[in-house]
């Protein structure tokens, strides 16, 4: 295995350049507004938008959680590739006319969309609590994974606290210096990392262990359960997840923030179009990791198989020593997209309690809202405490709410798509207390079945039922209540 | 509003289908049958998966809209 110590030495040397590139941030900010904190003032270019698209999708879990999932599921799990797809796929319904309203309008959050198309205050605060839930999910779910990748990485030499501290510390530091250029920027280092570690690691599969169709050949004879074709429950699973992840997944507000921050439409469809492709390569890669660890290490049990990405490595480090520094890359590639994971959900934190919720209460419009670029940090500053105590004492109790993340965001979808259709040729065109309707519907049936132990009926996940009820509604209740659309 | 595939149907039924078409149901409960060196089921998987990103690509660059002004 690569030695702790350089492991060490390589996180201090990222942290100080993620500072330092925090530093060139703040002093390429244009102006001291909002929208150029939270948006880099709509002016990130065709590669570093990529590529922090592309950190935003790909967190940690991806690297280490993916492999680990294809381990314990088989080759099954290759459906992480269409539902990676699906997320793009997902953005066609309803971002390019949210993105022409938005660059219109300067919107700053997702939930500006929401304000401004419905006006239903209601619709406002009920969407807030749901992004800052499955934001607070995600930032806490990050500093857990960064503190026990560091102790892991390290083998101890920085502990799990140390880790939670240590990298909210850098997180903070350059978000809170350059905002969302230096988050942006930060992302596109940590997915080039990401992409170079991944390559070299193929590379060094193929040529010490086995082509993929060896290992998978060789996997058939020693666990045949493990390439066999999916049951019926697990295609329909398989469904119900590109649904779940399809429709949920475009809706992150810090992937929305990411399509308003573009500085051309043109340059954001080129993006986007070339990360309709990317699972193709990267979720196949890890996903052939899994596969690879399966065939290696076939006895793991459930805590073994989520480190199966670090034992493959560890197992060619030991083959060949020249693998060193592919691994160290992958290893800090792993850090890397736990990083970028979290820092932009805590800039779309911020973002949310500042625009969504203190400039709402104040009544701030327009420029005024730019008052609130003071209050930035202690909003940043006080999610980090707070959810770094939490990562720091996790209770058990509070993950299990936490778990229900995408069964409740996926309950907005409906308000994005069906906001953003043409004005309809007979009938009104959505009004907010479709939308609210259709939402309760959903949410009470997604979370009703989710806490009574029914996460998934037949394969078909609680959060996927819940929306299938929660368009319906809609739909029904603009068909049914025929008063005007009053705003 | 802008141009969007929301105003073209016929696009986003497609979508539906190969996302329909990558789950390999032909394959359920039948042999892992090998195919240049992979499962059957996974060269379907993977080609209906490649179809998706392919046309999903093609119609975020053909049918999403340059207009900034949509209303």
């Amino acid at each position: 295995m690569t030695d702790p110590q350089s492991v060490v030495i390589a996180s201090c040397v990222y942290g100080v350049l993620l500072l330092t590139l925090g530093y060139f941030g703040r002093r390429a900010k244009q102006r001291n507004t909002l929208e150029d904190h939270f948006l880099a003032g709509r002016s990130i270019g065709l590669v570093v938008l990529l590529l922090t698209l592309f950190a935003t999708q790909y967190s940690g879990n991806s690297l280490s959680g993916f492999p680990g999932k294809t381990y314990r599921a088989g080759l099954g799990y290759i459906m992480s590739v269409t539902f990676m797809v699906g997320v793009v796929s997902g953005y066609l319904l309803y971002a390019p006319a949210l993105l022409a309203r938005a660059r219109k309008r300067r919107y700053l959050t997702p939930n500006d969309f929401l304000a401004d198309r419905f006006g239903s205050p209601t619709l406002h605060y009920t969407a807030a609590a749901i992004f800052a839930f499955t934001l607070c999910n995600f930032l806490l779910a990050q500093l857990m994974a960064m503190g026990h990748a560091f102790a892991g990485l390290t083998d101890g030499r920085i502990s799990y606290t140390a880790g939670v501290v240590g990298g909210a510390a850098v997180i903070l530091g350059y978000e809170l210096l350059g905002g969302m250029r230096a988050v942006a920027w930060t992302d596109a280092i940590q997915g080039s990392i990401l992409i170079s570690g991944l390559a070299l690691v193929v590379v060094v599969v193929v040529t010490e262990i086995g082509t993929p169709t060896a290992i998978l050949q060789t996997l058939a004879v020693q666990a045949p359960a493990k390439v066999a074709s999916p049951s019926f429950q697990a295609c329909l699973t398989w469904l119900s997840t590109c649904a779940l992840l399809g429709l949920g997944g475009p809706l992150y507000p810090q992937a929305i923030q990411r399509l308003f921050a573009a500085r051309r439409i043109g340059e954001l469809r080129s993006a986007l179009a070339i990360m309709a492709l990317v699972p193709l390569f990267v979720i196949t890669t890890v996903v052939f990791i899994g596969i690879t660890g399966a065939m290696l290490f076939p006895d793991l049990d459930t805590v073994g198989s989520d480190q199966v990405t670090f034992r493959v490595l560890g197992h060619l480090a030991d083959l060949q020593p020249w693998v060193g520094l592919p691994v160290l890359l992958v290893m800090m590639g792993v850090l890397a997209a736990i990083m970028s994971t979290a820092d932009s959900a805590l800039l779309s934190l911020a973002s949310i309690f500042t625009k969504d919720v203190i400039a709402r209460r104040l009544g701030l419009r327009g420029t005024e809202v730019d008052r609130l670029t003071r209050v930035v940090p202690a909003i940043s500053l006080g999610a980090v405490l707070l959810l770094g105590w939490i990562a720091l004492e996790p209770r058990f109790t509070l993950w299990r709410l936490l778990e229900i993340k995408f069964e409740v965001l996926i309950q907005l979808s409906p308000a994005f798509v069906l906001g953003t259709l043409p004005p309809p040729s007979h009938g009104r065109p959505y009004a907010a207390r479709d939308v609210l309707r259709g939402l309760m519907v959903g949410l009470t049936l997604a979370l009703g079945l989710y806490l009574t132990g029914h996460s998934t009926i037949f394969g078909l996940h609680a959060g996927v039922l819940g929306v299938i009820a929660n368009y319906l509604t809609a739909m029904a209740s603009r068909r049914l209540d025929r008063r005007p659309e009053t705003v | 509003m802008a141009d969007s595939p929301p105003r073209h149907p016929r696009f986003l039924a497609l979508l539906a289908i190969l996302l329909l078409l990558t789950v390999p149901w032909p394959f359920i409960g039948s042999e892992t049958v090998f195919a240049w060196g992979l499962p059957r089921w996974l060269w379907w998987s993977l080609g209906w998966t490649a179809a998706l990103a392919v046309t999903t690509a093609w119609g975020i660059l053909r049918l999403w809209g340059d207009e900034e002004d949509p209303s």
